[in-house]
């Protein structure tokens, strides 16, 4: 199966989830908020087309601390590519960062994920001192555990 | 005549008053006197910038920092009567005396090597009860002690005192509360002073299971807010043999431990003096005259002329250190009256007994610009070159052992914090030659790599990390976020890990912390993210304490503008 990216960055985030993290940036993004810090994204046409399996191949050589957080655009545009992608990386700690609502999020792909960052980005609710958000709406939800924790 | 406001800082914690600037222009001209005494062998390298004497108002009056032995000296017998309240506004008291005392005796810092253990042993020798009130006011002194390091510049009528609290290790009861106490409310509060180095260690405190590991996870929530506290990696394989509690460090990186004349331990010991060589000076020298030169040759050279500096630098020490072996007792009466020495300074015929257990240390900067010079790359940009940094390193700390062994005297190799060496060196050299390297207006502090490398984490330390066990006078690694890491405690103990297998001595966290001073709101920001004021205090770290960005030397406000993060 086929994935669109826009690159990967493997400098280490400290501010994508807990730990350092590989960002994994999805190319393809209909919201168009105001004020969105990667609009390079949008464009699904302007993305680099792989073979999933090269890049879990690449994720496996460079990302070593296996941390690796799937932002973009927006991940869940190409649902079926970003499942078979965390499927296929079980033993790695996964971060999603969707604008959806948690309910608006199929169910079948929370069991492969640690975390996900939820709801969209508000300008007006902009926020530098939550960790890991970029807006007072957003939540981050630990799934991994024994019930969901809401940080 | 010389108004407040033009005094230049020459450290970060400087404010003007007006006994400051007595001090300031009396220091200015005690300077001046004391370099016109010197031998010309030694004055004429320092007023060339090819070598830095520190604290030169001291020169022959003093030494330069201390870990004092605060328990030997301590006065049970007078608290005896005291309620329990009082016993511990004493205890308090006992130290603020020790650090005003010193703060005006010495020209350094002062570094308390188990703030926890020693408070839980006072507190149990005065036979304080342990109860849930008397811990209360317990952690009210403490943090009213954070807050008077913090605040107070009695220092020369201007400074505030370099105090650094090492703790961690403890597992009393009384210790833990202690160590939690000073966590908890420095996190709470606005205090960027003292300085705290949470020393961590295997079996102790540095893995789940460990007795101490919640106090670690604190300390690390701690860092994450405020950058304080920072590693000492008492598992880096070149510490593992010491006993952590006998070691500490200074804020500043120095470190004091191995002792040619007692007990190995930096408890009671003290740097007496350090002198800085210039190494870019050096390379820029031999780039100018011996240009056809091949990078071997230049680098073999290199090695030649740094030991002759070397060689002058280490009469130098010597001859300020026999100037205040000559000294009496009394003349460190704050040490003599307290019995803060690793041996008791009212029993010895000469200060020399002493002093002897201090070090004498041979610092240096500029490691970057060096081999940049030498080779044309920069020293991680290959593992040729990283292995050229190195060697030139292990000559250096050769070399000093090797004064250790001659002379019988500790000698070490320190990678200078070069607070205001980073941008005097430069603007010296600038006079003598012109290249590219001198336009960005410092040097590289000790052998970091450079400010603006990109370098990720992971490679700034396993590039800075075989430096480490060479520089046994002390040297730090930091590392360089973009922002607050808040709530981020799994990256901070992912890089204290890696950093423990690299070797690392000492490692610190730094990111630019922007203080809202109407709301309090500590994060990083233009403008207050929480209520939108444009009242920012900047707070930022160069070497070694953290200081509020406006009052930074030139050379520090030169590299801040250079840096870019490592992550």
């Amino acid at each position: 199966m086929k994935i669109v990216i826009n690159s990967i960055d493997y400098s280490g985030s400290i501010v994508d989830g807990p730990g350092i993290r590989t960002i994994l940036f999805m190319q393809g993004c209909k919201r168009k908020c105001e004020d969105c810090h990667n609009p390079i994204t949008w464009d699904i046409e302007k993305g680099k087309k792989f073979d999933i399996k090269d890049i879990v191949k690449d994720l496996r050589k460079k990302c070593l601390n296996k941390k690796l957080t799937i932002s973009g655009g927006e991940p869940l545009l190409q649902y079926p590519a970003t499942l078979e992608l965390v499927k296929m990386l079980d033993d790695f700690n996964i971060v999603l960062y969707t604008g959806s609502e948690f309910d608006d999020i199929p169910k079948e792909i929370l069991q492969y994920l640690d975390y996900i960052k939820v709801g969209e980005y508000i300008k007006e609710k902009r926020s530098t001192i939550i960790p890991f958000m970029g807006s007072n709406n957003q939540k981050f939800i630990k799934l991994k555990g024994e019930k969901f924790e809401i940080n | 005549m010389k108004n407040l406001k033009s005094i230049n800082y020459e450290h970060a914690a400087q404010r003007k008053t007006f006994i400051g600037l007595v001090y300031s222009r009396g220091s200015k001209e005690i300077k001046e006197t004391i370099l016109n005494g010197l031998d010309e062998r030694f004055s004429r390298l320092h007023r060339e910038g090819r070598i830095h004497i520190h604290d030169l108002e001291a020169y022959g009056v003093t030494y330069n920092c201390l870990t004092p032995n605060i328990l030997t000296g301590f006065p049970y017998e007078s608290f005896n009567n005291y309620s329990d309240f009082r016993k511990i506004l004493e205890l308090f008291n006992y130290y603020k005396l020790i650090i005003v005392s010193l703060g005006n005796e010495q020209s350094g810092g002062i570094g308390i090597p188990n703030f926890d253990e020693e408070v839980e042993i006072i507190y149990k020798n005065l036979n304080i009860a342990k109860n849930e009130i008397n811990f209360q006011f317990l952690r009210e002194c403490i943090d009213s002690f954070l807050k008077w390091i913090n605040e107070a510049r009695d220092r020369c009528g201007q400074v505030q005192y370099y105090v650094t609290l090492n703790l961690g290790l403890a597992s009393g009861e009384i210790s833990r509360y202690v160590t939690s106490s000073v966590l908890t409310c420095f996190k709470a509060s606005d205090y960027i002073r003292p300085n705290i180095i949470f020393k961590l260690k295997d079996g102790i405190n540095r893995r789940k299971g460990d007795k101490n590991y919640d106090l670690f996870c604190l300390a690390m929530n701690c860092t994450c807010k405020k950058m304080i506290p920072t590693y000492f990696l008492c598992d880096s394989n070149h510490n593992l043999k010491v006993d952590p509690f006998k070691i500490a460090l200074m804020g500043c990186r120095s470190k004091v431990y191995q002792n040619e004349h007692g007990e190995d331990t930096t408890i009671g010991r003290a740097n007496i003096v350090y002198n800085t060589i210039n190494l870019p000076r050096i390379a820029l020298e031999i780039e100018k005259v011996n240009s056809e030169l091949t990078k071997d040759e230049k680098v073999r050279l290199f090695k030649e002329k740094w030991q002759e500096i070397a060689e002058i630098v280490k009469d130098l020490l010597f001859d300020r250190y026999y100037k205040i072996c000559k000294l009496d007792a009394d003349d460190f009466s704050a040490n003599l009256q307290y019995n803060l020495r690793i041996i008791d300074i009212s029993k010895v015929d000469s200060m020399e007994e002493v002093f002897k257990n201090g070090t004498l240390s041979i610092g240096f900067i500029g490691l970057s610009e060096t081999i940049e010079l030498l080779t044309g790359e920069k020293y991680f940009a290959s593992e040729e070159n990283h292995k050229i940094a190195i060697d030139i390193i292990k000559m250096m700390k050769d070399t000093i052992d090797r004064y250790r062994k001659e002379y019988n005297m500790n000698f070490s190799l320190l990678g200078t914090s070069g607070e205001f060496i980073s941008g005097r060196f430069p603007s010296v050299d600038k006079k003598y030659f012109s290249h590219p390297l001198l336009d960005k207006k410092f040097y590289t502090n000790s052998f970091h790599v450079d400010v603006d490398s990109g370098l990720n984490s992971f490679e700034k330390l396993r590039f800075e990390g075989v430096f480490h066990k060479f520089c046994n006078g002390g040297c730090i690694s930091y590392l360089e976020f973009q922002s607050a890491p808040l709530n981020n405690v799994e990256a901070i103990s992912e890089l204290i890990e890696y950093a423990i297998k690299q070797d690392i001595n000492y490692l610190g966290f730094n990111f630019p912390m922007d203080r809202c001073l109407d709301c309090s709101t500590t994060g990083t920001f233009d403008d207050c993210g929480k209520c939108g004021s444009n009242n920012i205090q900047r707070i930022r770290r160069v070497s070694g304490y953290l200081e509020d960005s406006e009052f930074f030397t030139q050379g520090k406000k030169a590299e801040v503008a250079y840096r870019k993060p490592n992550i």
